[in-house]
């Protein structure tokens, strides 16, 4: 396994390259999903408290086994692994979405996405910008892919590495 | 051992590159991926032999195709948006929405990312500038892209959400992992294979009147 120093370092250092150029969103999604821990199970013996009775003794019964869910907190590594995980989805996926939309829709070589009232009043809303998708954009993506898959591997790989 | 600052460099550029290509735009992602899970709906209905074409909300033929940023009403003409209507043999035709709203059972409006509608209830909707109701809504997927796993609250508002507009054919489809939810992969096959019996039934239904 990489360092915990190493791996909290080039976390920090990729996060700061995201938020420099807009990718903030992916940050706080990450952050979210660490913040959350990881699920796991736990295997504990049920207690039993018998009722207190002057009158009669309440046999203890035999203490049974149970498996329950607890949240551990993640490991430097794998909070890198979430990191790069994350930048998979936001590059990766994104480019490969598209590819799947336009090789699919046969003798379409323009979506357009339009908010439903004018541009000038829904900047910045939830209500979305007008953008484009369109087939120019097919061989730039899989350029990014690739660059994406050959990065995002070797970052892996540190995140893996021996120390 | 010291961190690599050629990746640190090469990450760099890579998101650089990215912002040029606008990934950086979160909104403009889900948009895509609303797009991507209309496609599949295309292909399950094209694997159940239907005929396919795009249509704009006058009815007429889309050679470009324009979808929703944010749900709006299947009616509005503010903009070309397009839908593609389904023809199978001997069943009644359907359209695939994106971004629609749709009335529920407590008549409060809700609103689908994806939406398979019967489309005689489209058209009338269209004719009579109304929402189609949800029991005339054969799929209603609800799309989230996440680069991390998904956050528990829009699980719990979805299931609100399916209790208003009935439970049958009502998706949650995510890109994300997570436990309750379902990775790309898993998603194409489980549309694919629960929409293949819905798109083989036949769909009687009275000719709908049109005054346009």
């Amino acid at each position: 396994m990489v360092s915990v120093e190493d791996a909290d370092e080039y976390r920090r250092r990729i996060g700061e390259v995201l938020r420099r150029h807009g990718f903030g969103w992916v940050l706080e999604e990450v952050e979210a999903q660490i913040g959350e821990g990881k699920p796991s199970s736990k295997q504990i013996s049920e207690r039993y408290t018998p009722p207190a009775d002057s009158m009669f003794t309440v046999q203890t019964p035999k203490r049974r086994r149970a498996s329950l869910v607890t949240s551990e907190p993640y490991s430097a590594s794998e909070r890198l692994e979430i990191l790069l995980q994350a930048i998979r989805a936001a590059i990766i996926h994104r480019s490969v979405l598209e590819a799947a939309v336009l090789n699919h829709v046969k003798g379409i070589t323009e979506i357009e996405f339009q908010p439903d009232a004018s541009t000038a009043e829904v900047e910045g809303t939830r209500l979305g910008r007008r953008h484009t998708l369109t087939v120019s954009r097919l061989d730039p993506g899989s350029s990014l892919r690739h660059r994406a898959e050959h990065v995002l591997a070797q970052l892996e790989d540190e995140a893996r590495a021996d120390t | 051992m010291p961190i690599r600052e050629d990746l640190i460099a090469e990450i760099d550029a890579l998101i650089s590159s990215a912002v040029s290509e606008g990934y950086e735009r979160p909104s403009d992602t889900n948009d895509v991926y609303e797009n991507y899970v209309w496609v599949l709906c295309l292909l399950a209905a094209e694997r159940n032999n239907a005929a396919i074409r795009y249509e704009t909300v006058r009815e007429a033929s889309a050679s470009k195709l324009i979808f929703r940023t944010s749900p709006g009403a299947i009616y509005t003409t503010a903009n070309d948006y397009t839908h593609a209507v389904l023809e199978f043999p001997d069943c009644s035709p359907l359209e695939v929405h994106v971004g629609v709203k749709v009335t529920g059972i407590s008549r409060v409006l809700h609103e689908c990312d994806v939406a398979v509608i019967d489309r005689a209830e489209a058209q009338l909707c269209r004719a009579e500038q109304v929402h189609p109701r949800a029991s005339k809504v054969l799929i209603a997927a609800e799309c989230k892209f996440y680069t991390s796993a998904i956050q528990l609250n829009l699980g719990r508002g979805f299931l609100g959400l399916t209790s208003d507009i009935h439970r049958k054919q009502r998706y949650f489809v995510t890109n994300a992992r997570s436990s309750g939810a379902w990775g790309i992969g898993v998603v194409v096959r489980r549309l694919h294979g629960r929409t293949r019996g819905l798109f083989r039934r036949p769909i009687h239904r009275p000719p709908v009147r049109r005054d346009y």
